[in-house]
């Protein structure tokens, strides 16, 4: 028969498990869903506000700039990148009469101080898997350009939406596990677990 | 701080809490526009894959860097037994076979209507060439010969299933001195397997011309074993002796260097025998079974150091005559400890090359050091009983009857792979003069050597990084090891491939056997096999499933058991050979020795321009075709460093470069092999001389192997001078005015050069 003593130990011990168990699950219940959020709690995901307003359609669709033109890595590289000023300030200079596009508009005007004073721009990132989730691009991109022959703007589309049409772009598909399986296997691509979580 | 338990059970309830409440760093939501960023600066991760490297017959196991689908540098695995995390440059330059500019990626077909060698191809489709294939083997029915590298492993398993099922001849191509190392082994040692030469474990390693530190079978297993027999803890370094008629890597590594005059080398080694026995310095079991109990009389006193001295060619070596250095030689490997005496290289290339190597191979008997740590382990046979753990190339005779059938008609399609018959052995067998329209020639290459050119259908393959395959290292380390070949990269996206060479076969044969063979590609092949060593429940990889034992294999480059050695070889030792005189081709004053290379081999990597930009190690030459000379000779025939010369034989002319050494002997010409395509890739094209056009057709007495080291030779001079592409500098190594202790110390590594 156990002193009364030693059943408080043992029950604070319980307890103590109990507790980082819980606390431990929570964690990471809330960090998975911090990571991929979902629309909960008015949370719309996705939407964030950005230092300074980018309007894809005046560079998409009135401009005809491709996605790769910017995002300069989407085809060699895990990240597709957001680009570096230099190239924002490189289009906007390189203008017929030497003026400088957009100059009166704030945001350009920011882009412009900022990249003279050599610092960087800090965006909110829109999109993101989780930690244990390794996503590459390039062979994405490749697999649909070269096997099924369409435009790398039909290929970002596929998961990140019409972004050329956004003045603030937003998430649109929920870039789940299921959306990877799924997608995985409509194109025979490999769905070992391996291939994205290692 | 006083702490009560309920405070503390509050605040371990509190610590998660706060840890989520803090939530992700803020910084990993946001995604910086740098100012600048470098265009060429892309962000990446790296993926190791241990593989088998495929560039040679080495069996180097392997680590891939990979980042983003493309493989960027290969390391020796350290897992590996073979290598043990060694690797050779070869390996590293398997990247370059992959990303070559001039790799073909697509079947091509020879336009009809157009010459052979005339390189006029137009691109088709796999099922044009699979059907091609698969029509020819039926419409010409037993009359086809599948030309490949001696090959290992399940490759070698599917080209023998496939031998089999379509009736063909199978016939290898390797350099010929190993097809003579081979059969002496066999006879020798009684088994077919090469046996591991326990370097690291000796106290005295004599060789005869065995390259064993540059280019000599395993030179990374033995240049490892070799850094062990010099200088591991709590072992006396070992002495090493190397008897060879051009100062080589090897030679020029050992402590006592005997350059000896071509041929002669078991006749040197017989004598050694005699010394052992007659002044009882060896095993005397052995010794009895050697000479049938009759003791020295069995070899008779014309093999006495002092009958045989003066036929040798030896000079003077450190004040000691030759008869001297055959009698120090014999004590050397008999005491101190146990001694590895091997044999190969210019050795193996003479008219009488097996009965030098079944003599120096014997020696190993005499000395007591067969099955001896230190000395000759014999290799255990493969785990697996269909997989081939040993393959030997054809001889030179063998490779005349299948010529001698081509032409006759008895032979009508010819598929080769991994080898370039058409340049190794130049015009000397007729071989592109044989081919008539009658004969079909698929090749299947990724690139376009000579024997390519002469196609009729070239099918390109996925290269070693990209394909399935494995490999039983030969000679292996003394135990059973089974490495796995794996893809580790995507094939180009613009490639249109089916596979490799296993994966082609195998869709053929499903064609021809109607779905009768058991896999439908190679990577059914090896894991198949892999399943096999699985339920041998033994070896380096421990898992309760075959799958779990399947990854393991993948993750550490293969399978192996070292406790799996070999029984000891229950053959009895041949008796001593006789040695004939080596016959000579030609009347020229000099020998030729052909050398080759360290990077680019016999010319099989000569497209690959890092190997073709490493320096010969001796010489510190590169991309060229070089002719090494002693430099007093040279110098009283007028020739400087860079001078064109010809090279006549009896068989024909070549023109190379001269290269001036005082390491090299007099009267005799080491000669780079392994340039002279007719194509090859923009990095061979055309490069240089290929030696085999002026190599004599003599043949081993035994074997019927091309004895590639007995034609003798003149040179001239053209009258041109070309700066000869060497990385060594081209000042004296010490100022010539540098004496110390009165002696001046000045290495003279080459001639000056005028700039």
């Amino acid at each position: 028969m156990p002193t009364s003593r030693s059943l408080k130990v043992v029950l604070a011990l319980s307890l103590l498990v109990t507790v980082s168990l819980v606390g431990l699950v929570l964690f990471g219940l809330l960090r998975a869903w911090w990571s991929t959020p979902i629309s909960v709690f008015g949370f719309v995901p996705g939407q964030v506000e950005q230092p300074i307003e980018f309007p894809h359609p005046v560079h998409v669709e009135e401009a005809g700039i491709q996605c790769d033109f910017c995002h300069r890595s989407v085809a060699k590289s895990e990240a597709a990148t957001v680009p570096p000023l230099e190239l924002c300030v490189a289009c906007h200079m390189d203008l017929p009469n030497g003026t400088f596009a957009g100059m009166g508009h704030p945001s350009v005007e920011h882009v412009k101080e900022l990249w003279e004073k050599g610092e960087p721009l800090d965006w909110k990132r829109v999109h993101r898997v989780p930690d244990h989730v390794q996503f590459m691009h390039e062979p994405h991109l490749n697999f649909f350009r070269e096997q099924q022959g369409l435009e790398t703007q039909q290929v970002c589309s596929l998961c990140h939406g019409d972004v050329g049409a956004m003045n603030e772009v937003r998430q649109v598909e929920d870039l789940k596990m299921r959306d990877c399986v799924d997608c995985h296997k409509q194109n025979n691509a490999p769905t070992d677990c391996v291939i994205c979580h290692y | 701080m006083d702490l009560s338990r309920r405070d503390f059970i509050k605040l371990a309830a509190l610590a998660p809490v706060v840890s989520v409440a803090c939530g992700i760093p803020e910084k990993e939501l946001e995604v910086q526009s740098l100012a600048d960023f470098p265009e060429d600066l892309v962000k990446g991760k790296d993926a190791w894959f241990a593989t088998q490297c495929g560039s040679c017959p080495d069996g180097c196991g392997v680590i891939v860097r990979v980042i983003e689908g493309r493989a960027k540098k290969i390391e020796g695995n350290l897992d590996y037994p073979q290598n043990r995390g060694k690797h050779l440059a070869r390996c590293e330059a398997s990247l370059q076979a992959t990303y070559h500019p001039d790799r073909i990626k697509t079947p091509l077909k020879r336009k009809a209507g157009s010459t052979r060698g005339t390189n006029e191809f137009i691109p088709i489709g796999w099922d044009e060439a699979i059907e091609h294939v698969q029509r020819n083997i039926r419409n010409t029915q037993g009359q086809t010969a599948i030309m490949t590298n001696p090959l290992r492993g399940h490759l070698g398993l599917v080209v023998n299933e496939f031998a089999s099922i379509t009736k063909s001849r199978h016939i290898s191509y390797e350099e010929m001195d190993r097809v003579v190392v081979r059969k002496a082994i066999r006879d020798v040692f009684g088994q077919e397997r090469l046996p591991k030469f326990d370097i690291s474990n000796a106290n005295t390693v004599l060789s005869f011309g065995a390259d064993f530190l540059g280019t000599w079978f395993s030179p990374v297993a033995m240049g490892h074993d070799y850094a062990g027999f010099r200088g591991s803890v709590g072992k006396d370094r070992g002495y090493f002796i190397h008897v060879e008629p051009r100062m080589s890597q090897t030679a020029a590594n050992a402590d006592w260097w005997i350059p000896i005059q071509p041929g002669n080398e078991g006749l040197l080694a017989k004598s050694i025998a005699y010394v052992i026995i007659s002044e009882q310095l060896g095993d005397e079991l052995y010794t009895n079974l050697l000479t049938h109990n009759l003791g020295v009389t069995a070899l008779g006193d014309e093999f006495s150091p002092e009958n045989v001295a003066g036929r040798l060619g030896i000079p003077e070596l450190r004040g000691k005559q030759p008869a001297q250095v055959i009698r120090e030689i014999a004590h050397k490997i008999t005491s101190g400890g146990p001694s590895v005496i091997l044999g190969g290289g210019s050795t193996a290339a003479h008219t009488n090359a097996s009965e030098s190597l079944q003599t120096i191979y014997s020696l190993n008997y005499l000395t007591g050091s067969v099955g001896k740590v230190g000395g000759v382990i014999l290799n255990p046979s493969s785990p697996l009983s269909e997989v081939p753990d040993s393959a030997s190339g054809a001889s030179y005779e063998e490779w005349k009857d299948v010529v001698g059938q081509i032409r006759r008609g008895e032979i009508n399609s010819l598929i080769v792979h991994g080898i370039d018959p058409m340049y190794a052995f130049g015009e000397s067998l007729g071989f592109s003069s044989a081919l008539t329209d009658n004969v079909s020639l698929v090749s299947v290459t990724n690139f376009l050597d000579d024997t390519a050119l002469m196609a009729d259908v070239i099918l390109p393959e996925a290269s070693s990084l990209e394909s399935w395959s494995s490999d039983i290292p030969d000679p292996a380390p003394g135990y059973q090891v089974v490495g796995i070949q794996q893809p580790v990269l995507n094939p180009p996206t613009d490639a249109n491939l089916v596979g490799n060479f296993g994966d082609i076969l195998l869709k053929v044969a499903d064609i021809i056997s109607k779905g009768s063979i058991p896999w439908n590609s190679m990577q059914k092949v090896i894991e198949s096999g892999f399943s096999d060593l699985f339920d041998l429940n033994r070896g380096s990889i421990k898992a309760a499933t075959p799958s779990g034992f399947w990854q393991g294999a993948l993750q550490r480059g293969g399978w192996w058991d070292i406790n799996a050695e070999s029984e000891m070889s229950n053959a009895t030792p041949m008796p001593l050979p006789e040695i004939s005189d080596p016959q000579f081709d030609g009347s020229g004053s000099f020998y030729l020795i052909p050398v080759s290379g360290v990077g680019i081999g016999s010319g099989d990597l000569a497209h690959l321009p890092w190997l073709q930009a490493l320096p010969d190690p001796m010489t510190t030459v590169a991309w060229s075709t070089w002719m090494e000379i002693n430099d007093k000779e040279a110098e009283g025939m007028g020739i400087a460093e860079g001078d064109v010369i010809e090279i006549k034989s009896d068989r024909g002319t070549i023109k190379v470069t001269a290269y001036l050494s005082p390491a090299a002997a007099p009267k005799v010409l080491g000669v780079i092999k392994g340039q002279g395509h007719k194509d090859y890739g923009r990095y061979a094209k055309e490069r240089g001389s290929n030696l085999e056009e002026i190599l004599a057709p003599l043949t081993d007495r035994l074997t019927g192997a091309h004895a590639w080291a007995s034609t003798r030779v003149t040179i001239n001079k053209t009258g041109e001078s070309v700066e000869i592409p060497r990385y060594e500098g081209t000042q004296l190594a010490v100022d010539p005015s540098l004496e110390l202790h009165g002696v001046r110390k000045v290495v003279k590594i080459t001639k000056g050069h005028k700039h």
